[in-house]
């Protein structure tokens, strides 16, 4: 198990994170929704030991990840930033190898970093440097590096935690599919996958479990059709919010935005 | 990409044809070629060393300089060789490995192309320490046991780099992560002092010293003879290793300093280790050769350019470069106008400078493109 018990934090002066409780459990992906400064990304931190809260406790498979090495949580757990970037012109399979310790063989290193590549659809793009691949591409490139260092790690006896920070968000619908799905093997695999979403009905659709958060803390968590309701978006969210009825198992979450006119034509020459 | 602005990459991207496929630049190509590359520079280095122990006003053809090496030769010859030109052509390998892997080093852990030993202050403070040395320290060495004299000046000097490297690194510390623009300006900071002081001690020193210290300010290999040369041979010796089993943590950095420390690197330990090995490598090459400019910048870049990025090749390539730029400067600046011999500081700035500004001038039409 993968918890944050009554996490408090503070930067300066401004409360982040509100006693917020989450648990993340092996097998199953988590999605963490909320709007913009909710401290989805504070209390990631937290899970991830890259922050210490200044109250209540994290605990990674009963440790304190503030209290375990680099190394070991490297080995744990694997992270993708929001804005993940490298400032070198690594090929891509070069920054995907980043994230394999260096107890893992030569041999066993390649197989990963294929495999990673291809579950993200990068396999045609491994030679090209960083810099010759589109945004898209590159936050891709990102996540087959985390995946990466989560299976060495697993050959080494941990990848066991899979925290993702807005994977989807620079990603067309089929690479949004594609990252999720990733996520999803992973969690198959037995793996405890924590994704902050703003796509909600993404996160309808490949979530076992939701977490609401609002102002620092998670004010609602369970399964995703019980607690992404039109009326608890609503609030937190403070713009209505249309939750249609499940058809073939999705959701469409959406706003309700104001029409803008009424021209409807739609020009295909 | 418009958040890019202060990172390699916009620096180092090769123009690319139009149209074509993001394919073989002369990055990927040169991945190819890594270890005939190495070899290749490592016999250019063998070839400069040579010529730097047979060339001069007295010329020495190969075989007998093989010859004298072999404890053979003209006395004469015999002379040259292992009294001038030796300890002038190791101080000058180690000068050239020492500068231009603490370049690429720093370089790595800042993730910025532009950041040199020079230019953060380290030399100004290994400078700080040499200067103060050579004008105060005539009191204190009267005290000294003959065996420790010659290791004043590098201690001293490794005591102002480390001092100024701990400070421009603890004023960047933003919110966990350094600040690159915060630690060029401390930097600035720095050489500004360090140039304060070192015009204070100039300026209270005698006419000996001032003579000393105007030609070390300048950089020299000749002249510092072999006590000096062995102790800061050793020290540099002692750094390298330590600076090349690091090329695993520098890729790591390469990522940001959060993300290397998601990826299990020890992000703190492994910036003070590599600022110690850095401090010690700077400060003994430039108590006994100067400050010399521009190795740690231009090495480095030439390394990458040729070979690529990952550091397991990058910091060998730049050790070897480093190595060569500082012999066929120092062969340079002995056979232009001989007898006389320029300061060797003179030939790198006259390199180095230009190529700093090509640099930023690339950098920015590249991000405009």
């Amino acid at each position: 198990m993968l918890e944050a018990r009554d996490v408090t934090l503070a930067i300066g002066r401004t409360p982040i994170l509100n006693a917020a409780s989450l648990a993340i459990v092996p097998g199953r992906v988590t999605a963490l929704v909320g709007p913009n400064g909710a401290g989805k990304s504070t209390l990631l931190a937290c899970l991830s030991g890259a922050m210490v809260p200044q109250g209540g406790a994290v605990r990674m498979d009963g440790d304190d990840p503030a209290r375990l090495s680099a190394a070991a949580l490297g080995l744990r757990r694997a992270v993708l930033d929001q804005t993940p970037s490298v400032a070198a012109p690594f090929t891509l399979e070069e920054l995907i190898e980043l994230g394999i310790p260096r107890a893992i063989s030569p041999g066993d290193a390649r197989r990963i970093t294929r495999d990673a590549s291809a579950a993200l659809g990068l396999t045609r793009l491994r030679e090209r440097s960083i810099d010759a691949l589109s945004g898209g591409e590159r936050h891709r490139a990102h996540m087959a590096r985390a995946l990466a260092q989560l299976n060495a790690g697993r050959m080494l006896g941990g990848g066991r935690w899979l925290l993702l920070d807005e994977p989807t968000a620079s990603l067309d619908l089929r690479h949004q599919a594609s990252v999720m799905q990733a996520a999803r093997q992973a969690a198959a695999d037995g793996v405890g996958v924590l994704a902050v979403l703003h796509d909600l009905s993404l996160a309808a659709a490949m979530a076992d479990t939701v977490a609401v958060m609002q102002s620092g803390s998670i004010v609602a968590s369970g399964a995703p059709r019980a607690c992404l309701t039109s009326e608890l978006l609503g609030r937190v969210y403070g713009i209505e919010i249309a939750v249609s009825e499940p058809r073939a198992g999705l959701q469409a979450i959406v706003p309700i935005y104001t029409s803008n006119g009424e021209d409807h034509r739609c020009s295909s020459p | 990409m418009r958040s890019r602005s202060l990172r390699a990459p916009c620096i180092l991207r090769l123009p690319r044809p139009p149209g074509s496929e993001p394919m073989e630049t002369a990055l990927t190509a040169g991945r190819r070629f890594r270890t005939p590359a190495l070899a290749l520079l490592g016999m250019l280095v063998v070839v400069l060393a040579l010529a730097g122990l047979g060339l001069g006003p007295v010329g020495i053809a190969l075989p007998d300089l093989l010859a004298t090496l072999a404890g053979g030769g003209t006395p004469a010859e015999s002379a040259i060789v292992w009294q001038i030109r030796l300890p002038r052509v190791l101080l000058g390998l180690a000068t050239g490995a020492a500068l231009a892997l603490a370049g690429a080093a720093l370089q790595g852990v800042l993730r910025n192309p532009l950041a040199d030993p020079g230019l953060i202050g380290v030399t100004g403070g290994a400078s700080m320490g040499a200067v103060a040395t050579i004008v105060l320290g005539g009191a204190v060495a009267g005290e000294l046991p003959e065996v420790l004299r010659p290791w004043m000046l590098p201690i001293a000097a490794f005591l102002g780099a480390g001092l100024v490297i701990a400070f421009v690194f603890a004023v960047a510390k933003r919110g966990g992560e350094t600040s690159v623009a915060t630690l060029i300006l401390a930097g600035v900071a720095v050489n500004a002092i360090a140039g304060a002081i070192i015009g204070a001690l100039v300026y209270v020193s005698d006419d000996s010293q001032l003579r000393d210290l105007t030609f070390w300010t300048m950089g020299a290999l000749g002249g510092s003879g072999w006590t000096l040369v062995l102790v800061a041979g050793g020290f540099v010796v002692a750094a390298l290793p330590a600076l090349l089993a690091k090329a695993r943590d520098l890729d790591l950095f390469q990522l940001g300093e959060r993300a290397a420390f998601h990826s299990g690197l020890d992000v703190e330990r492994s910036k003070r280790a590599i600022g110690l090995a850095t401090a010690v490598a700077v400060g003994a090459v430039t108590a006994a050769a100067g400050p010399i400019g521009f190795i740690g910048l231009v090495a480095p870049h030439l390394a990458r350019l040729a070979l690529g990025a990952r550091h397991a090749i990058l910091l060998p390539a730049s050790a070897l470069i480093g190595m060569a730029l500082v012999l066929a400067a120092d062969l340079a600046v002995r056979l232009a106008v001989p007898p006389a011999e320029p300061p060797i500081g003179l030939a790198t700035s006259l390199i180095g400078g230009p190529f700093f500004l090509w640099l930023i001038l690339r950098s920015r039409t590249v991000r405009h493109a």
